[in-house]
C-alpha cells in the first residue's frame, strides 16, 4: 500500500480504525456477555430454591460459557464493513468525505482529486483513537460489579431442594435407560422375521404401553415394577408345550423309516422343507404296504401319546384314523392338518424366542439396587430364578444381596449380588424376587408367616379310616409334621419364595394349563 | 475542468456573499440561502414583516451579480398583462399600425414580486410559466426569458385580510421559502447606520450572468454519496403520512406530502451549499441545512396541526432527526 496515494492513505486509516472498532466491540460484547452470564446465574440460583434443579452450578457453567462464547462469536459474525467504518469516521466531523471518496474510487468525477486531497487532509486532523475508546462501557462495568455481588449473595442462600433435584435427575436418567431397553426390544421385535404381523403388533403394543408406564413412573421402583410386570406378562405368554412336542415328534418319527425325512425336516425347523416333506409323505402313504402302514400308524400313535399339545395330538391320531379307513382323501386332509399343527408349533416357537429375547432385554438394571444401597447404606436383597432348559439367574448391584438361578430339566445356575432382581431365563420362568425395603422406603407391607414350613417334609402322615355303621371315621394325624407357624414377616420379603415353590409344584404336578396361568397371574399380581 | 476552476468558484461565491453582506445588515442566513437559490437556478419566496430589507436584498444581489432587476408590487387590481407585458398597437415608419409586444417587468434577470399574495390568483398564475419554464406566452407568441432568471416573491404574514393565498401548484415552483427574521439589536444598529445615518457603501460587481450560468453547471456535478442521497429522499418521503417510516407528527398532522420537486430542490441546493462550505462532497449537514427551506411550503398540514400549534418547522426537524441513521461503534 502506497500511503502517498490518497486511496492508500484512506485505506490505511480505515483498516486501523476497523481493528480498533473490532477490539472495542469485543470488549463491549464480552462485558455484556459477562453481565448476561451473571444474570443467568442469579436466575438459576433463585430458581433452584423454588424448583429442583440438578447441579445448578454446572448448568450455570454451561450457560455462562455459552453466553460468553456467543458474545465472542457475535463479534466475528458482525465484523464492521469498510463502508460502515467510513461512515463512523465521517461522523467524527469528516462530513461524509470518506464514504463519498470510497464511492468515487471507481468513478470519474471532476471533483475527485480535490475531494481526495480534502479527505486525506481532514483524516489527519481526526484522532479516531480518542473517539473509538478501548474501555468497557461504564454502565456495563457497573452492572458486572453489581451482578457479581448479587450472584455471591444468592450462593449463600440455603438450598432446600438440592436432594430432591438429585433424586429427580437420577430418576430421569434411569427412565431414559429403561426406555432405551424398551426401544431395543422394539427394534428386535420389528426385525424378527419369524413372527407374524399379529404377533409383532401384540408385542409392540405391550412395549409401547410399557414406555407410557415408564414415563408416568414417579420413582425408580415404579419403573422397575413396570418392567418386571411386562417381563412376567411376556413370560406367561411363552408356551413351551408346543416346542417340546415338536422335538418329541421329530424324535419319534425318526424311528420310522417312512417318516425319517419328515423328522429331519422337523429338526431343521424350516417351514418350507417341512411342507415339502409332508407332500412327499402323502405320496409315500399311497404306495405303502399294509405292514408299513401299520408300522407308521404305530409310530404315530406313540408320538401322539408322548405329546402334550392337543392340536398336534389330535392331528396325529386323525392321520392314524385316516390310514385305517384307507380313504386317500381323508389321509391327505389329515396330513395337511398335521402340517398346519406343526406350523402352528413352529410359529409358537418363534414367538417364544421373541418373548424370551424381549423379556431378557427388559430386565431392570441394578440402578435401583444401587440407589437403595446408597440411601440406606445397608440395603439387602435376594433374588431367585427358576428356569427350564437353560435357566439363568442374574443379579448385580451395590450394597449387599444375593441372587440365585435354578434350572430344572437342564443345568443352569447363576449367582450374583443384587437387590431385588429375580433371574430371568430366556426359556424359563423368572424367579420372583424377595425385596427388602431400604431405609429410605417406609412402605408398610402386610405381614405373613415366615415360609419356614415350605417344603418341610415331616413324616408321611398315616391316615387311617375305620368304617363303622354310624358312618363315622377316625383320623390320625402325624405329630412329625412341622406345625410351627414361625415368625411374622412382611409379605414382600417372602412372596418370592412362595412363588418359587408354587412354580416348582406346578412343574412337578400335572395340572391343567389354564390353572397354571391363573397361579402365575396370582403371584405376578402379588408383586405389583 | 481543472481543480483551479472549482477552487475559484468557491472564492467567487464567498466574494459575492461578502459583498452582499456589506449592504444587507444581518440576515446572513437569508443571504446565503438566496445565493444558494441563485446558483441552483430556482425561485425564492421570502416571508417576513415589512421593512426587513427584502427589496434591498434583491436589489443588492442584482447589482453585485450584474443582473437586470425589476420590481412588481402586487395589488388586487394588478392584471396579468401588467406582469408579463401586452401587445399594443404601434405605428411603424410608414404610418401603418401593427401590434407590437411590450415586455412587462417579468423580463428581467431578477424579478421581485412584492407581496405576491395580494394579487388575484389570475395574476399570480401569470408568473407560473415564467417561474417554471422561463418563458412568457402572450397571444400566440412565446418569449424566452434571458438566463439567469429568477423570481423572488415576498409575502407579508401579518395581514391576511384581502390576500389570496398562493395555490399549491405555484408554491411548489418556489425552490425555497425563506423566513426573514427580525434583526437583533446589533443588526438594527447597523441598519440604522446604513439607512438613516447615510453610511453608504459602494457595491462592486463580482460576477456576471455568464459566469453565474457556468457556475451553475459546475455545481450540478458536486459528488454526493448514495447514503446522503437516500437520506434526502427519505426525508421527502417522510412528509407523506402513509410512508411506513414517517414520524408520528407526519402521520398525525400532514394532509399532503411534498412533491418530487422537493427532492430535486434538496439535492440540487445541497450541492451548492457544500461548495459554499468549502467542501467537495455533499454531507448530511447540507441536507439538514437546505431541507427546511425546500420543504416548509411543499407539504400541507391539516386543521389538527393548526389547532395544536404545530409548525412545519417542527415536523421537518422531527423528520430530519428520525430519518438519519447515525453511525455507531
Amino acid at each position: 500500500m502506497n500511503l502517498n496515494k490518497p486511496y492508500g492513505k484512506i485505506s490505511y486509516v480505515l483498516r486501523k480504525a476497523r481493528n480498533r472498532i473490532i477490539l472495542s466491540i469485543t470488549l463491549r460484547n464480552v462485558t455484556a456477555g459477562l453481565c448476561t452470564a451473571l444474570a443467568a446465574g442469579i436466575i438459576l440460583e433463585l430458581l433452584s430454591r423454588l424448583i429442583p434443579i440438578y447441579r445448578v452450578y454446572v448448568l450455570w457453567g454451561y450457560a455462562g460459557a455459552g453466553v460468553f462464547l456467543l458474545s465472542l462469536l457475535s463479534v466475528f459474525l458482525f465484523l464492521p464493513k469498510k463502508k460502515a467504518v467510513a461512515r463512523l469516521l465521517d461522523s467524527f466531523g469528516l462530513q461524509e468525505r470518506v464514504i463519498t471518496s470510497l464511492e468515487l474510487e471507481k468513478e470519474d468525477s471532476e471533483y475527485k482529486e480535490l475531494l481526495l486531497e480534502d479527505t486525506v487532509s481532514k483524516l489527519d486532523t481526526v484522532d479516531y483513537r480518542e473517539r473509538i475508546k478501548l474501555l468497557p462501557n461504564k454502565k456495563l462495568l457497573a452492572a458486572v460489579i453489581f451482578l457479581t455481588l448479587a450472584f455471591g449473595a444468592t450462593v449463600l442462600l440455603p438450598q432446600p431442594l438440592l436432594e430432591e433435584a438429585r433424586q429427580d435427575h437420577e430418576l430421569n436418567t434411569y427412565k431414559k435407560e429403561q426406555k432405551k431397553k424398551v426401544e431395543k426390544a422394539e427394534k428386535e421385535v420389528e426385525k424378527n422375521t419369524g413372527l407374524t404381523d399379529v404377533q409383532k403388533k401384540d408385542l409392540l403394543d405391550k412395549l409401547e404401553a410399557l414406555k407410557q408406564e415408564l414415563k408416568k413412573s414417579q420413582d425408580t421402583r415404579a419403573a422397575d415394577k413396570a418392567l418386571e410386570k411386562l417381563a412376567k406378562k411376556l413370560e406367561q405368554n411363552i408356551d413351551k408345550t408346543k416346542e417340546a412336542d415338536l422335538k418329541n415328534l421329530a424324535e419319534k418319527l425318526a424311528g420310522n423309516k417312512t417318516a425319517q425325512a419328515l423328522a429331519g425336516a422337523l429338526k431343521s425347523e424350516k417351514t418350507e422343507e417341512i411342507g415339502k416333506e409332508f407332500e412327499n409323505l402323502k405320496n409315500k402313504l399311497k404306495s405303502m404296504s399294509a405292514a408299513e402302514k401299520n408300522d407308521f400308524k404305530d409310530t404315530l400313535s406313540k408320538a401322539a401319546d408322548s405329546l402334550g399339545d392337543s392340536e398336534l395330538k389330535d392331528s396325529l391320531n386323525g392321520l392314524g384314523g385316516a390310514l385305517n379307513s384307507g380313504d386317500e382323501n381323508a389321509v391327505n386332509k389329515s396330513v395337511d392338518k398335521l402340517n398346519g399343527a406343526v406350523n402352528d408349533s413352529l410359529s409358537q416357537k418363534n414367538m417364544n424366542n421373541a418373548l424370551a429375547q424381549a423379556q431378557n432385554d427388559l430386565q431392570p438394571n441394578a440402578v435401583n439396587a444401587q440407589n437403595q444401597g446408597q440411601n440406606s447404606g445397608q440395603g439387602q436383597g435376594a433374588a431367585q430364578g427358576q428356569g427350564q432348559g437353560s435357566g439363568q439367574g442374574q443379579g448385580s448391584g451395590q450394597g449387599q444381596g444375593a441372587g440365585q438361578g435354578k434350572g430344572a430339566g437342564g443345568s443352569s445356575a447363576g449367582s450374583g449380588t443384587g437387590n431385588g432382581d429375580g433371574g430371568v431365563t430366556p426359556y424359563g420362568q423368572g424367579g420372583i424376587a424377595n425385596k427388602a425395603p431400604s431405609a429410605g422406603q417406609e412402605k408398610e407391607y402386610e405381614k405373613v408367616f415366615t415360609p419356614s414350613r415350605l417344603g418341610g417334609q415331616g413324616e408321611t402322615s398315616v391316615i387311617t379310616g375305620k368304617g363303622n355303621n354310624n358312618g363315622k371315621s377316625e383320623t390320625t394325624i402325624t405329630n412329625n409334621a412341622d406345625a410351627s407357624l414361625g415368625e411374622l414377616m412382611p409379605y414382600n420379603q417372602v412372596v418370592g419364595q412362595y412363588s418359587e415353590r408354587a412354580m416348582e409344584s406346578m412343574d412337578n404336578s400335572s395340572i391343567p394349563g389354564g390353572m397354571e396361568d391363573i397361579i402365575k397371574n396370582y403371584f405376578a399380581s402379588l408383586q405389583d | 475542468m481543472e481543480d483551479k476552476e472549482i477552487l475559484s468558484i468557491v472564492d467567487t461565491i464567498k466574494a459575492v456573499e461578502n459583498e452582499v453582506g456589506k449592504a444587507i445588515i444581518g440576515q446572513k442566513d437569508v443571504i446565503r440561502q438566496v445565493l444558494i437559490a441563485v446558483f441552483t437556478g430556482g425561485n425564492v419566496l421570502l416571508e417576513g414583516s415589512p421593512g426587513l430589507g427584502k427589496t434591498q436584498l434583491v436589489k443588492t444581489l442584482s447589482k453585485v451579480m450584474d443582473l437586470s432587476f425589476s420590481r412588481i408590487q402586487f395589488t388586487p387590481d394588478l392584471m396579468p398583462a401588467d406582469v408579463v407585458g401586452t401587445n399594443i398597437i404601434m405605428k411603424d415608419e410608414k404610418g401603418s399600425s401593427k401590434f407590437e409586444f411590450q415586455k412587462g417587468p417579468v423580463f428581467a434577470h431578477m424579478v421581485l414580486a412584492d407581496e405576491i399574495n395580494r394579487a388575484t390568483p389570475k395574476t399570480q398564475s401569470a408568473l407560473l410559466e415564467a417561474m417554471q419554464e422561463h418563458t412568457v406566452t402572450v397571444g400566440n407568441s412565446t418569449y424566452q426569458l434571458e438566463e439567469p432568471f429568477m423570481v423572488l416573491a415576498t409575502q407579508n404574514p401579518l395581514e391576511n385580510e384581502g390576500t389570496y393565498p398562493l395555490p399549491e401548484a405555484q408554491l411548489d415552483r418556489f425552490l425555497f421559502k425563506l423566513m426573514v427574521p427580525y434583526p437583533n439589536l446589533e443588526e438594527l444598529k447597523g441598519i440604522i447606520g446604513v439607512t438613516v445615518n447615510n453610511q453608504t457603501s459602494v457595491l462592486q460587481t463580482i460576477i456576471d450572468r455568464s459566469r453565474i450560468l457556468e457556475i451553475r453547471e459546475i455545481l450540478k456535478k458536486v459528488p454526493m454519496s448514495k447514503l446522503v442521497e437516500e437520506y434526502a429522499l427519505r426525508v421527502v418521503l417522510a412528509t407523506h403520512a402513509d410512508y411506513e417510516k414517517a414520524p408520528e407528527l407526519s402521520r398525525k398532522y400532514i394532509r399532503y406530502g411534498a412533491s418530487p420537486r422537493a427532492a430535486q430542490a434538496i439535492i440540487s441546493t445541497a450541492r451548492v451549499r457544500a461548495v459554499m462550505e468549502g467542501r467537495y462532497n455533499v454531507s448530511f449537514d447540507d441536507i439538514k441545512y437546505v431541507a427546511p427551506s425546500a420543504l416548509r411550503h411543499r407539504f400541507f398540514m391539516n386543521f389538527d396541526a393548526v389547532a395544536d400549534g404545530i409548525t412545519p418547522e417542527g415536523i421537518i426537524e422531527e423528520i430530519l432527526t428520525g430519518q438519519l441513521d447515525t453511525a455507531k461503534v
